[in-house]
């Protein structure tokens, strides 16, 4: 239950980011139009703020289709195999995925804690490994997933097999 | 290691944990530190123009869930219904202009499908016809502005995107012209001929179209002129449309929003993380000289343009088939590029031929997405669905050669 709830709120912050991230874009975006069309200037940080928003984005739009499963993917498996024996190779796959997504999880927080000792910036002076953070944060929680995701088609292999 | 990753690749596993792991092997057996593909992700955000794609995606799906399909399909019919096959063109006209608009995601076929599919039925054409039809028109305006793959192609490739969106003119209206022609010479005998046009009812559909008519030329004018760039131009239309579908026109709530956004941004992710880690494992293909090395095999047997071209859209056809063109534009163009440049093909070129013959993928088993869509959506079976679409096909194929050896079609306006 406790398991339920704790998911059922990641899920509603990462909608939200969604929402704000993208609205973000579109706003800063066009206050640049606007800025050079009215005043033939531009907010100095906009361009590199855009940029930083859209990784940010990429991200967690990225944890928001491993969710449901639908990263671009060859899709052979769903069209043609029947479902019971698909679990296999799906276990098998979303196992990968987990154990990739850790790898670049790890070595991303290496290279946070060498930005930090660096003393790395982005946007005039702000420190540059919270906009660098959302990378381990997002392949932590895709490597998660597919982990669960697994191990739920392993619980219904064994369903099956009890029926 | 290779044939593990490809085995990988075939059970379904998503496209970016193997890219990842392919250019983390690559990386490790060069004794490169992990943390290289790190900054290779994090560098997805200097690609230039990057936000045009979740924002011309966001404005996409704003049109497809407003009522602007239905109005489309109503505008295109009543200034062209009368000539004879005139529902036919129709459809693959609406389909055009909406899929550059959508970005060539299946959503035409859902989109303007329902509401094409039973009007043909209507009108006498063979139910075989229409499903070849609008299977294949889900993906047919790919080559015109502002289209998703085009926008990818701009930024992989470093090519300029207005010439790009250029080129895209007249490839795609001689699918166009090519597909209208072949459904004028099917169905000369058994539908019905075209209903007069009507000036009246012309005029009150021009009025309900008055907000999105300016669109296309908001968009495309200023892109073309040079007044905006494709990213601002990508903010500009998702304003604009969420003013008149969202403010003006209500037909999507504002409580809707949200989950529509967050919706259209899992295709956008999808896209951006099979980029991001792209962007490592092109970077340690180039680096290991593996386009030479490519271009060393193929220059053994091949040493014209000619014979290049041929074996190029052969690649192209049997890699639309098994790759959504995204992720195949994201890992092939890189490598392909440098090998294209020596046999002297235009990068812009380049971008088109691989753009048409990549639409050639969705009709295309065993993965061609349209086959799918259309099969799920009009509950047919998917060996009904690929039997009715290969005459479309094999027009399309014609247009893909054509488009292939004369390079004008594509350069001429640049």
């Amino acid at each position: 239950m406790v398991n339920k709830e704790k998911k059922s709120i990641l899920k509603t912050i990462e909608d939200y980011l969604i929402v704000l991230l993208l609205s973000l874009v579109i706003l800063v975006s066009l206050t640049q139009i606007g800025m050079r069309l009215f005043f033939n200037s531009s907010i100095i940080w906009g361009d590199e703020f855009i940029k930083i928003i859209i990784l940010w984005l990429a991200m967690i739009a990225s944890v928001s289709a491993s969710r449901s499963n639908r990263h671009l993917k060859i899709d052979l498996i769903d069209n043609f195999i029947s479902n019971k024996i698909s679990h296999f190779p799906k276990i098998i796959s979303k196992l990968f995925v987990s154990i990739v997504c850790g790898v670049v999880t790890w070595h991303s927080i290496l290279y946070i804690h060498l930005t930090i000792t660096f003393d790395e910036t982005v946007l005039n002076g702000f420190p540059a490994w919270i906009a660098y953070a959302i990378v381990p944060l997002s392949f932590f929680m895709m490597s998660y997933r597919y982990f669960f995701q697994a191990l739920n088609h392993i619980v219904k292999i064994n369903e099956e097999r009890h029926k | 290691m290779i044939l593990i990753l490809i085995i990988l690749c075939i059970i379904g596993t998503p496209l970016f944990s193997v890219i990842a792991a392919s250019a983390m092997l690559g990386y490790a057996s060069q004794e490169i530190d992990l943390m290289a593909i790190v900054i290779e992700i994090i560098g997805i955000s200097d690609m230039p123009f990057l936000s045009a794609i979740p924002l011309f995606t966001l404005s996409g799906y704003l049109l497809s869930e407003s009522n602007a399909p239905k109005r489309l399909v109503a505008l295109t019919d009543v200034f062209l219904g009368w000539m004879p096959s005139g529902l036919a063109i129709v459809s693959i006209l609406a389909c055009a202009l909406f899929t550059a608009f959508t970005g060539a995601s299946g959503v035409t076929i859902i989109a303007l499908g329902a509401i094409l599919y039973p009007a043909l039925k209507e009108d006498g054409y063979s139910d075989k016809f229409n499903l070849g039809l609008i299977t294949t028109s889900g993906s047919l305006g790919l080559l015109f502005a502002p289209s998703l793959p085009l926008i990818l192609y701009g930024v992989i490739a470093e090519v300029s995107i207005d010439n790009l969106f250029k080129a895209g003119i007249l490839p795609g209206l001689m699918m166009i012209i090519l597909l209208s022609f072949y459904s004028f010479s099917v169905n000369a005998k058994n539908s019905k001929s075209g209903k007069p046009f009507n000036l009246k009812k012309a005029l009150i559909t021009l009025k309900e179209c008055a907000w999105e008519i300016p669109l296309p030329f908001l968009v495309l004018g200023g892109i073309y002129s040079g007044f905006f760039a494709i990213s601002e131009a990508a903010a500009l239309t998702a304003l604009y449309i969420f003013i008149v579908e969202v403010v003006i026109l209500k037909e999507i709530k504002f409580i809707d929003l949200p989950p529509l956004m967050r919706e259209s941004m899992i295709m956008v992710g999808g896209i951006l993380i099979v980029l991001a880690v792209s962007l490592a494992s092109t970077n340690y293909m180039i680096d290991s000289g593996l386009p030479q090395k490519i271009f060393g095999l193929v220059s053994e047997v091949v040493d014209d343009q000619i014979t290049f071209i041929i074996l190029l859209l052969l690649f192209l056809i049997i890699l639309g088939a098994i790759l959504d063109i995204f992720s195949a534009i994201v890992l092939v163009v890189p490598i392909l590029l440098p090998i294209a440049e020596m046999y002297e093909i235009n990068q812009i070129h380049l971008g088109i031929i691989f753009l048409s013959t990549m639409q050639l993928g969705y009709l295309t088993p065993p993965v061609g997405i349209n086959l799918f869509i259309a099969s799920y959506r009009f509950d047919k079976s998917i060996i009904d669905v690929y039997s009715s679409t290969i005459p479309f096909f094999l027009i399309l194929l014609i247009s893909v050669i054509l488009i292939a050896f004369l390079p004008s079609l594509s350069i001429v306006f640049i």
